[in-house]
């Protein structure tokens, strides 16, 4: 993991505990801002993928793991594509070019320890994940046979089942990553 | 992970590979044409939580393991024991002695460094697998949703309810299924 976020050409230190929590909480709660907005525009009708892009983000510009940016390394340990074209103007504006890529991955490859920290997380965030998919069927299941459970939040058995959906594919993305923010110590302490 | 399988009083032993994929291969036959079954003949039957819980608990609980005591694979938690496990040493009276023999010892409970290890790096395989699936889900009832997709009539709500179902029961048995069929012969390794 790494102890510094680049974000628009500024380095924030984020070896603190505290600033890795509050990162974490900061993204769920924005999080919830479109899926509940959303709702009012179109139902997720054809906004839910929207919400699918907002947990790619978060993990491109925060939470890393499926990126090489971000402030956990890779979890495939490979470094960004060599691309050798100009960047955009709008990335470039932005402070958000992708760096140089070396030759070698070695950067962006995790060490044993990162690994089996990786696999722990992602051992913890099963447990969440697994009992989410369990009570997502439930949910489907029971909105269809009880419709009219669903009268009182006004929502079509569909409606909810694709919500819940959204919001599993949003937790599925970034739950290993904000495990491992949340979990690991201080890193000036550990040093 | 333990090598040996009773099931009815009898014992088979379960240290090759093979036999344990052999396992592994004939339970999700049996539990995918269960699904087929529901969705072509009871449909109602895709949705029954009570009929899934004692399926996939008996299967864990027979043959997987993982989430209880028993089963081949040890539990993935340190904390899950059985309700009437006792510290030694063993409890003096008759009725008591007949339940210790059958419960486990505390050896066979508590995972070492290896097991934990091989348990973390199961469980991020399946996580990857699982996310794959959730897309598989999504997309289905996004389609479900968009009505008749592609000329061919829209994609009935029972088959997406079994797909999700088969998602949930995979959850539940995904890394125990991995461990089993990635661990070497047992034999060969002692």
């Amino acid at each position: 993991m790494r102890a510094e976020l680049v974000l628009m050409g500024r380095r924030v230190d984020m070896s603190r505990r505290a600033r890795r929590r509050a990162l974490v909480v900061g993204i769920y709660a924005v999080f919830a801002a479109p899926i509940i907005g959303l709702w009012f525009v179109d139902q997720w009708h054809s906004t839910g993928t929207y919400i699918y892009r907002a947990a790619m983000l978060a993990c491109w510009l925060f939470l890393g793991g499926y990126y090489s940016s971000g402030l956990v390394k890779p979890s495939t340990g490979k470094g960004p594509r060599r691309s050798y074209s100009t960047p955009s103007l709008l990335l470039l504006k932005l402070r958000m070019y992708p760096a140089m890529a070396a030759d070698d991955d070695r950067p962006y490859q995790n060490d044993e320890r990162e690994l089996h920290q990786r696999d722990r997380a992602h051992y913890q965030a099963y447990q969440a994940i697994a009992l989410v998919v369990v009570t997502l069927w439930i949910v489907a299941y029971v909105g269809m046979e009880k419709p009219h459970w669903m009268a009182a939040i006004q929502m079509t058995p569909f409606q909810m089942f694709y919500g819940l959906t959204l919001v599993t594919m949003m937790l599925i993305f970034t739950l290993p990553q904000c495990i491992l923010l949340w979990t690991e110590p201080d890193m000036e302490a550990e040093g | 992970m333990k090598t040996e399988l009773r099931v009815a009083g009898f014992t088979l032993s379960m240290g090759t590979r093979r036999r344990r994929r052999a396992l592994v291969i004939v339970i999700y036959l049996f539990l995918s044409a269960l699904l087929c079954a529901a969705l072509l003949w009871a449909p109602w039957a895709l949705g029954s939580v009570l009929w899934f819980l004692f399926l996939v608990g008996l299967i864990n609980r027979v043959f997987f393991g993982g989430l209880t005591t028993r089963g081949l694979v040890g539990p993935f938690a340190s904390d899950i024991r059985p309700l009437w496990f006792r510290d030694d040493p063993p409890p003096a009276s008759r009725i008591d002695r007949w339940i210790w023999r059958r419960s486990p010892s505390r050896k066979d409970l508590q995972a070492d460094e290896r097991e934990d290890r091989l348990r973390d790096r199961v469980h991020y395989r399946s996580y990857r697998i699982l996310t794959l699936l959730t897309y598989v889900v999504w997309g289905l009832f996004a389609i479900v949703r968009m009505g008749p997709f592609l000329g061919m009539g829209s994609l009935p709500f029972d088959f997406a309810l079994m797909v999700a179902a088969a998602v949930a029961m995979l959850a539940l048995t995904l890394p125990q299924a991995i461990l089993l069929w990635t661990e070497p012969d047992m034999e060969t390794e002692g």
